[in-house]
């Protein structure tokens, strides 16, 4: 993990607050979705990079941290800002049971699992009309109209408090159980680390962070509504962004969402007019190639040497 | 009582058509381990080769069907040999790299689909396909019985290849024991790759047998790909009987979910039982069977 | 090494951040300019288009598009007072998030004067909130979701747009006069579990309910189903007359064939808009689709026509139009996206003929006046309430009517006066068709 480099943060940190006060509003607008979704892959990356519990049901914790804001409104015509609150308990809360069951199954059957859980819990919320006003969505008013930058700060807070709480986890004991679990479960238990337990650890922050930004997004779009919180490419999204960047990395995850944000928007905006509607295809072929070549991600590659000691796959990635 | 008889019919019979799309999963998760989230997506790609040989040519999905089969087999054969193998035994952080690469080729497969063919809607309608047997007051629906009754021969082909075949054993030796299998001389690239093309091409098969009782557009796959996940968890991964059973059950789970609890709940049912199996009988029906 | 590769790392980060930020710091230079009262803006007219053009929904936002540039090379209007029009497009794939960058875009980048869009509700909504907050004029052209007029946003226009709720407005004069009468008291009313399908069976419900007739069967389905039969054969069971289903494209058909081997004999199919009026399902469903009757918005048949920009334009030319120039026939969605260019080209227009700058504010006043007959009859943006207690703002209410497939045309049954063919009820039993 970035050890002494204090250095690297502080810029981009510099960077991250100084420079959008300077930007036009779409640029804004992007930089608020690349924020986002650093929080977000920051805290897949936790259960999925740390701890090797991969999930591709995520979505449901950013819906029910979204619908936790949103059903304040709904319900009590309480500001949907206490869903920065309401939003990561309402996720904690269901993501302990649903880690209760889910954490028996290994591998891929989690994975598996998480996706049915987070279907269930959109068709839940698709149907109960009462509970979530359904397919009619969630329309909230705005605190601030065309201004953008409260919403950015208060994402950028997001973004930063995630990508803290994932390091002081990390270097904390808790940081070398989760990786301990992750490279074998069955040696980690006989070491007497109950591994259930420690997953639970790693579930709820990720939780909780991402019901965060679930919670901000519901504040930030105004409008939620079960398929556009609750579908899979969220999920997938997330684990796009931390493949691309680098699972069980510190910096990879932000860095794959950074990346993924811009260029799928790069793509769609400034490429669209000219290559016209294969600018997905592109990507779709973009992410293809980076999954087989660079497994790791991009900062996982640089770490693979020494992950790889027993490997036989020779190491090929520029800038050596 | 007629209520409840047309509803098993139709639970029958459409399980016998999802049997045949998690059929192929089964094979390739039970054989490789391999989790392929693309699988409704190429599914739905034999779907369009069936869909433009009825355009261009008039050829009922039936008989297009032996022309998507060695398709899909193609692209699944190359896919394993030259994408999903390389990550397969690359050493990753997260060994779940397979299932996001066969995720990320679902989509470039849709997108190629979409550039070809547009997002509108397709469908292969033709008179009979809505032609109907009649027992009392229920109705059997011929295309469906038809399909059905396709869909039995395949799984009884594979259940053949798969125990009197040489080809069958390796398959199964590579699925019990990779590193055994690779001392007794199996070439388990090759294997590997076949499987995962035979897999495709029943996906194929089913994709057919679908398309003239259903309709097509480029995103179809994914409940595909849950539903067959679902069937082949519940059957118990790499057993043909398994799919089978978990295919009818699972047909006939959906088909009472919507009747007599609430349509827009029906996939829920589907996701409870895929959850009990996995806790409470990890092996799935086929240990039941077996027995 | 590791700070090489980091450094790395946050050279590629600057290098697409400083991708976006490099033009991105122009736009915002430019506003205060545009307070001075006296420029005048020598540019081109900027039309923002934003709809899905790739992804699951680009079927009915590329029919949107298509005709809008049908209606635009139709009126043939190049330029407006000097100024060349120019169309901007932006793709959003159908996902909310994009398309509010997509709009943000239109918006400061690009600097649209005026953005047409709005296909499926949960991007209207998104954008028609942008429109309003960025203080762009925005003409919404399909999605359907009632709140987007109720929220008082005043940049958002919805003249040829139907809210959910009223997409059954002329159907009510018909069950009073014709199937009541006919011998409907029970109803089964299935709709697909979408904001438009919820929104709409909450109207019908209302309705339903205040004429005493009984709702035996009320549910939602997921569009997306494979095999509807197991839900219609519970609503045989529950032995409605008539009934009233709300559905998207595809579903619609399955459920018209699969009504058919099931022996679904009603007196009446009632379907709502969507996927029953549209040339799709007649392709899907074959026979089965006959006597099926449906409200609509539109229709090849709608006797509308009138005269814009000096050119004469009946609705029936439309339809021609675009299946002669796509090979594919364009249903309401289409009508919709040709009658929305129609209300910005004749606000331009008239603005022009003033002897008024266009600029947002200029066309945002004139749409207020908008009074013009187009594909969907005649539009004008109007704030009103109706008896749900639902209050629009800028919200045209196009005239709605019943059709009735019969030999798999798609015929005008209802109101009388304006009929192709008389409408077919009771409808045959399907053993005896």
């Amino acid at each position: 993990m970035a050890k002494k480099s204090w250095f690297l943060p502080a810029i981009l940190g510099i960077v991250a607050i100084a420079l959008p006060p300077f930007l036009g509003g779409y640029f804004q607008h992007i930089l608020i979705l690349v924020m986002m979704w650093v929080a977000m892959a920051t805290g897949w990356n936790l259960l999925g990079g740390y701890c090797g519990q991969a999930s591709l049901g995520s979505a449901a914790f950013f819906g029910l941290g979204a619908y936790g804001a949103g059903m304040l409104y709904l319900h009590w015509g309480i500001s949907p800002w206490w869903g920065v609150i309401a939003g990561p308990l309402l996720a904690i809360v269901v993501a302990i049971p649903i880690g209760l069951v889910t954490f028996r199954l290994r591998g891929g059957y989690f994975v598996l699992s998480m996706l049915a859980v987070c279907e269930t819990i959109r068709i839940i919320f698709l149907n109960w009309v009462e509970m979530s006003a359904g397919p009619l969505g969630i329309v909230i008013e705005r605190t601030w109209g065309m201004e953008k930058l409260p919403y950015y700060y208060m994402v950028l807070a997001i973004a930063a408090l995630s990508l803290y709480v994932v390091y002081r986890l990390m270097k904390s004991k808790f940081g070398y159980y989760f990786v301990s679990i992750r490279e074998d479960q069955d040696a980690a238990e006989g070491l007497g680390i109950p591994s259930t337990k420690y997953k639970m650890y790693a579930l709820i922050p990720c939780a909780g962070i991402i019901g965060l930004a679930g919670a901000f997004y519901m504040n930030y779009m105004a409008f939620i509504e079960p398929n556009t919180v609750f579908p899979l490419i969220i999920s997938a999204t997330m684990i796009l962004s931390v493949m691309l960047g680098g699972p069980g990395t510190f910096w990879g995850p932000a860095l794959g969402a950074t990346i993924f944000v811009l260029l799928s928007e790069l793509l769609r905006a400034f490429a669209g007019p000219v290559i016209g509607t294969i600018h997905y295809l592109i990507f779709a072929l973009i992410l293809v190639l980076v999954i087989m070549f660079l497994p790791n991600g991009i900062a996982g590659e640089g770490d693979k040497i020494k992950r790889l000691f027993r490997g036989k796959k020779p190491v090929y990635v520029g800038g050596e | 009582m007629a209520l409840f008889g047309q509803t098993i019919i139709c639970g029958f019979l459409m399980g016998g058509v999802y049997a045949v799309i998690a059929i192929g999963m089964t094979l390739i998760l039970g054989v490789m381990k391999i989790i392929n989230i693309g699988h409704g997506h190429l599914m739905m790609v034999a779907m369009y080769v069936c869909f433009a040989l009825f355009t261009s040519l008039g050829l009922h999905p039936y008989i297009a069907m032996f022309v998507a089969m060695p398709c899909l087999f193609g692209i699944g054969y190359l896919l394993q040999r030259y994408s999903i193998h390389r990550v397969r035994f690359v050493d990753t952080i997260l060994p779940q790299t397979q299932v996001l690469l066969t995720l990320a080729i679902g989509l470039v497969f849709v997108e190629i689909i979409r550039v070809i063919f547009k997002s509108d809607f397709r469908s292969v309608y033709t008179p009979f396909s809505s032609k109907c047997l009649y027992i009392g007051d229920m109705s059997i629906s011929l295309p469906q019985l038809i399909s059905f009754g396709i869909a039995m021969a395949f799984v009884a082909g594979l259940h053949i290849l798969l125990t009197r075949t040489d080809f069958g054993r390796s398959i199964r030796a590579t699925a019990q024991d990779l590193d055994a299998a690779k001392y007794m001389g199996v070439d388990a690239l090759r294997v590997s790759s076949l499987t995962f093309g035979l897999g495709m091409a029943l996906a194929a098969a089913g994709g057919a047998l679908l398309l003239p009782i259903f309709y097509l557009f480029p995103d179809i796959g994914v409940p595909f790909t849950i539903k067959a996940l679902i069937i082949t968890i519940l059957g118990g991964a790499g057993s043909t009987v398994g799919a089978l059973s978990g295919g009818l059950v699972f047909g006939m789970a959906e088909s009472l979910g919507a009747v007599y609890w609430a349509p827009g709940y029906k996939d829920v049912v589907g996701f409870v039982i895929f959850l009990l199996v996995l806790l409470f009988m990890p092996g799935g029906l086929k240990t039941v069977i077996k027995r | 090494m590791k700070k090489v590769k980091l450094g790395l790392l946050l050279g590629l980060v600057v290098v697409l951040v400083a991708a976006f930020a490099l033009p991105g710091c122009a736009p915002e230079v430019a506003p205060p300019e545009e307070e001075e009262e006296e420029e005048v803006p020598t540019g081109p007219i900027k039309i923002g288009i934003n709809f899905p053009l790739t992804g699951a929904k680009a079927n009915f936002g590329t029919m949107d598009w298509l005709s809008i540039q049908l209606a635009y090379a139709k009126f043939g209007v190049e330029e407006v007072g000097g100024r060349p029009i120019r169309f901007v497009i932006e793709d959003n794939r159908g996902d909310p998030a994009t398309a509010k960058s997509a709009f943000e875009k239109l918006a400061t980048l690009d600097e649209a004067d005026v953005v047409l869009g709005g296909y499926t509700s949960s991007c209207g909504v998104v954008q028609a909130a942008a429109a309003n907050d960025l203080k762009v004029p925005f003409l919404i052209c399909n999605s359907s979701k009632d709140a987007i007029t109720m929220e008082g946003w005043e940049w958002v226009f919805s003249g040829a747009r139907v809210p959910a709720s009223h997409y059954g407005d002329n159907m009510w004069p018909m069950i009073d006069e014709v199937l009541m009468p006919g011998g409907v008291s029970k109803v089964a009313l299935f709709y697909e579990m979408t904001d438009w399908g919820t929104s709409s069976a909450e109207a019908l419900r209302a309705n339903f309910e205040a004429r005493g007739i009984e709702l035996v069967y009320d549910e939602p389905y997921d569009s997306d189903a494979i095999d509807l039969k197991p839900m219609l054969a519970a609503v045989k069971a529950a032995k409605p007359d008539m009934i009233m289903a709300v559905s998207y494209l595809m579903d619609a058909s399955l459920i018209a064939r699969q009504a058919g081997e099931l022996r679904l004999n009603v007196l009446c199919f009632m379907g709502q808009a969507g996927g029953y009026t549209m040339p799709e399902f007649v392709v899907n469903a074959g026979e089965n689709a006959n006597y099926i009757l449906t409200t609509a918005l539109w229709s090849p048949f709608a006797p509308w026509e009138g005269e814009l920009a000096g050119v004469k334009w009946t609705n029936q030319e439309y339809y021609e139009g675009y299946l002669g120039s796509y090979g594919a026939e364009p249903d309401y969605h289409g009508a919709q996206g040709f009658a929305q260019w129609m209300i910005c080209l004749d606000a331009l227009l008239r603005i022009d003929a003033a002897g008024e700058t266009i600029n947002r504010e200029t066309i945002r006043e004139a749409l207020t006046e908008t009074k013009l007959m187009t594909t969907m009859g005649l539009i004008e943006h109007k704030d009103w309430c109706d008896d749900m207690g639902h209050c629009y703002t800028n919200q045209g209410l196009p005239v709605t009517y019943v059709t009735q497939w019969q030999n798999l045309v798609q015929e005008w049954v209802w109101p009388v006066e304006a009929k192709s063919a008389d409408y077919i009820f009771p409808v045959p039993k399907w053993e005896e068709r």
